[in-house]
């Protein structure tokens, strides 16, 4: 083999290698078509039906004029797209003066046959896409309404109702290719985040210099997030960071503490407040359960994180009027996964609207057990306290909580 | 460039080291996770590392151990492998993260079950509450057995497989079992299958072990021991979510459809085309590597189908369109039909009753049956567990009974593979009448969910291609 021929073979080489080593390692996958394909497929298949059930919706009118939240699950970015629910075990799938997918929609029409088709079909309740109370789920035009509701004539336009709810229950419904994914994506945000606190060198590194959402507080509660705040050693960091696909996302949290000169493990408030973080842990994984809502569920976990003798507290803010010896704990379990539904979905949290909390969990929702612990440290003066925050991606089945990675394992030293 | 050509093969090195190094707990344990399982869930999977197989195997132990123990009435499980097999075939190896050892598991109430390696090594030892080790006096060629004389004059055993169950007597009384699952067989057959037929199965303790046992557990707590061959199986069969989704994650990292643009009839030739055969317009099987793919053709390989259309025609042959049609209505049976809680055998029985309502004609036979009504299109069916553990439970007429017989949990992984069959009768007069038709063999991955059955990655393909 001629020299030329050795170093192309060996420049190849290493390029394929790191590039395989580069694709592992970093946080955006490239989308597989077959794939994306898939979980549409499924979506419309297993969770649309149970969505339109359960709303009482029999058709389903979403007027689409571009990017919204629901451009990835419908394929599609422009058209009006028809789901009814005409019994049996799947929804019919039309689309009217729109292009789509023909294996994932059944038909394809004018938007002149609107008023036919609807007739044919005789709805009793149609949900159209629009919100009196969540603004991005607000969706048709108003131009667009004023046309539906003319074409639909009194009629039918007696029977339109906001599918605000239906959007997203759609949107919370996971199939099993997307579990899939999650877990796929939050085992790559798990390596992100060690691989930053990998780079961080004591009294050199600074909040800025790390990738994602990087925070220290101190024992006073005052917090440097993401600025030029430069790592000490007793820091006790917190760093979230996400990876995604498309519309698909997850972010993970890790917990790093940089050991003090001769320190040789962490000590004993920091390995007490971990062990605070594993009892919680326990705790959200027997109680939060499919079905309840998320409203529901925090009233039984504010109960059962105070039995177990924590102080539930409903701000991120350490509570100076608290027992001072009782360590304060706040919750924010939001959905995750798809990037879009991280808002208006169902969600276990003290934060966010109402509206959030009344949505039932669904079954094999994904979410965070995010949730954070202020520890006072009476040693270290009145109101001193350590804060950990917890972040990890879970889903809810018939058996409670479960882990589709491994979940944080423990406060990591950094020497 | 001296450099350089020093630098990238330095690094090309250092890449491959990691790679190979990635899994050398479970390199030990078994040379791949598939070396003892059925399926896909091994070592190419990159997502398989030591942390998520460890993962899974705490998951397991949290969430199945309590309720397989419970359903099956067993407050104590004592499993043994046999430290001079390296493992052997052991099934339970992967689940215990141990090649050797005597491991107990005691339901003591509450919500998890204790957890005791109670002689023996593992790689996990964080899911374990206690874990004591291999015993010092196990191996006679270190004469550690003289230590123990040394250390107790007097006391002589009968062979150096006492020692491994050492102090058994009183762990066991002092939890006092009523039941003790014990993994030998009762009433199953030993080999796991035609496919994994070196696995022991539930059969792994060694008749001197049992003997060992009992006479370590002695007379009262012996007559409690009962065979853990169900609990076994049963515990192989059921699924967490992490396992879920390592299954998905391996088949997204499967083959995707083969896509055939670039045939150009009447030059393209089978070898260019590589690992397929045409079948042409007479229904006739080609081969040869030489063939020039011709109008009319029906190109058919493991990664999709295509049909080259003649002359003036706008759309497949109605009998192939016909063929493709009742794939997708048999498909449909399947993802209807495929829930939660039934027996393997129930469910193939309900499958078999809806394909004969829907016109089919189901047989257990992976080829053309020309018995059968040649106007009815023929299906088999074998759909296995898939993914980890073993083949059952099995929607199929294959394999041992109690494949059948096993119920299907949640998240069952398991193959959606099926065999469809059709004469074309427009075939018969080229082919003397010898029943030509159509066939083809699907083998994707699906779960089985609280909502029924879900495709769990991409299928290797659906449709036929058409080549203009």
């Amino acid at each position: 083999m001629s020299k030329i021929k050795v170093k192309i073979f060996l420049i190849s080489l290493a390029v394929l290698i790191l590039g395989q080593g580069f694709f592992v390692l970093g946080q955006e996958l490239e989308a597989d078509p077959y794939l994306m394909k898939l979980i549409r497929q499924e979506k419309f298949r297993v969770i649309l039906p149970q969505v339109m059930r359960e709303n009482k919706v029999d058709m389903w009118i979403y007027v689409k004029r571009g990017d919204d939240p629901l451009s990835f699950e419908l394929g599609s970015d422009s058209g009006i797209f028809i789901f009814t629910d005409r019994g049996g075990k799947r929804i019919e799938r039309a689309v009217l003066g729109g292009r789509g997918d023909r294996d994932l929609y059944d038909l394809f029409a004018s938007e002149d046959d609107l008023p036919q088709f609807v007739a044919e079909r005789d709805p009793k309740r149609i949900a159209v896409n629009y919100s009196k109370e969540r603004p991005k789920l607000n969706i048709i035009s108003e131009e667009d309404f004023h046309k539906l509701v003319h074409a639909l004539g009194e009629k039918y336009a007696q029977r339109v109702v906001p599918a605000d709810r239906l959007i997203v229950d759609f949107l919370a419904g996971r199939t099993m290719c997307e579990i899939a994914l999650f877990g796929e994506l939050s085992i790559i945000s798990a390596k992100a985040i060690e691989k930053e606190f990998d780079k961080i060198v004591p009294g050199v590194t600074k909040l800025s210099d790390l990738k994602g959402n990087v925070f220290v507080r101190d024992p006073d509660g005052n917090e440097h997030n993401n600025d030029d705040y430069v790592i000490q050693r007793g820091d006790l960091i917190g760093l979230l960071l996400d990876a995604h696909m498309l519309d698909f996302s997850e972010h993970n949290g890790g917990i790093a503490y940089v050991l003090r000169e001769g320190e040789t493990h962490l000590p004993p408030e920091v390995q007490k407040i971990w062990e605070h973080a594993l009892t919680l842990r326990n705790i959200f994984r027997k109680n939060i359960k499919a079905g309840l809502t998320g409203g529901e569920i925090l009233k039984t976990l504010i109960q059962k994180i105070e039995e177990a003798g924590y102080v539930y507290i409903d701000k991120d803010i350490y509570d100076r009027n608290a027992d001072p010896l009782k360590t304060q704990v706040h919750i924010d379990f939001h959905a995750m996964g798809r990037i879009i539904s991280q808002e208006d979905a169902p969600r276990i949290s003290p934060l966010g609207p109402d509206w959030c909390r009344s949505f039932k969990i669904p079954l094999y929702h994904t979410f965070t057990l995010e949730y954070m612990i202020h520890m006072p440290v009476p040693e270290w003066g009145k109101g001193k306290h350590l804060y950990i925050c917890v972040h990890d991606g879970v889903m809810v089945t018939e058996r409670g909580v479960e882990f589709p990675y491994p979940p944080l394992q423990k406060i990591r030293a950094i020497r | 460039m001296n450099k350089a050509r020093v630098l990238l093969p330095f690094i090309c090195f250092l890449f491959l080291v990691q790679a190979l190094n990635a899994q050398p707990q479970y390199r030990d344990l078994m040379w791949g996770i598939s070396d003892a399982y059925y399926g896909m869930f091994d070592e190419n999977n990159p997502y398989a590392t030591v942390e998520m197989l460890n993962h899974v195997r705490r998951e397991r132990f949290y969430l199945i151990l309590p309720r397989v123990m419970r359903e099956h009435q067993v407050d104590m499980w004592i499993h043994v492998i046999r430290p001079w097999s390296w493992g052997g075939t052991d099934p339970l190896r992967y689940e215990f993260g141990s090649k050797s050892g005597v491991f107990i598991f005691t339901d003591r109430g509450g919500d998890r079950i204790e957890r005791v390696v109670f002689e023996g090594q593992v790689v996990d030892p964080g899911a374990y509450d206690i874990v004591r080790g291999e015993s010092k006096f196990i191996n006679l060629e270190n004469y550690e057995i003289m230590d123990y004389l040394a250390e107790n004059p007097g006391k002589t055993l009968e062979s150096e497989l006492d020692f491994r169950f050492m102090g058994l007597r009183e762990f066991v009384a002092e939890r006092d079992p009523k039941r003790i699952a014990v993994n030998y067989v009762e009433s199953l057959s030993l080999p796991e299958g035609s496919e994994t037929f070196t696995m022991a199965l539930t059969d792994g303790i060694s008749y001197t072990d049992y003997i060992q046992l009992r006479k370590a557990l002695g007379e009262k707590y012996a007559k409690r021991m009962v065979s853990a061959e169900h609990l076994i199986l049963d515990y192989l069969s059921r699924r967490v979510a992490s396992e879920v989704v390592l299954y998905g994650i391996s088949g997204n990292l499967r083959e995707r459809p083969r896509k055939f643009d670039k045939v150009v009839p009447g030059v393209t030739t089978l070898s260019e085309i590589g690992d397929a055969y045409v079948l042409n317009k007479d229904g006739r099987r080609i081969t040869s590597q030489d063939y020039v793919i011709q109008r009319g053709d029906l190109i058919i390989s493991w990664r999709g189908w295509a049909y080259v259309l003649r002359q003036g025609e706008k759309d497949i042959p109605p009998y192939i369109k016909k063929f493709w049609d009742d794939i997708e209505r048999i498909r449909g049976i399947l993802l209807e039909n495929i829930k939660v809680g039934p027996t393997g055998r129930e469910t193939v029985d309900l499958l078999i009753r809806k394909l004969e309502e829907a016109g089919f004609s189901h047989h257990d036979r992976q080829f053309y049956d020309r018995c059968h009504n040649p106007q009815k299109t023929q299906v088999a069916l074998d759909m296995h567990a898939e993914g980890k553990g073993v083949l059952a439970p099995r929607i199929s007429h294959l394999g041992p009974k109690w494949h059948s017989n096993i119920n299907l949990r949640l998240f069952h992984t398991f193959a959606i593979e099926y065999f469809v069959f059709m004469a074309v009768p427009e075939w018969a007069k080229a082919n003397n009448f010898t029943g030509q038709h159509l066939q083809v063999m699907f083998h994707d991955g699906a779960v089985v969910t609280g909502r029924g059955m879900e495709i769990a990655y991409p299928e290797r393909y659906r449709k036929i291609q058409i080549i203009q």
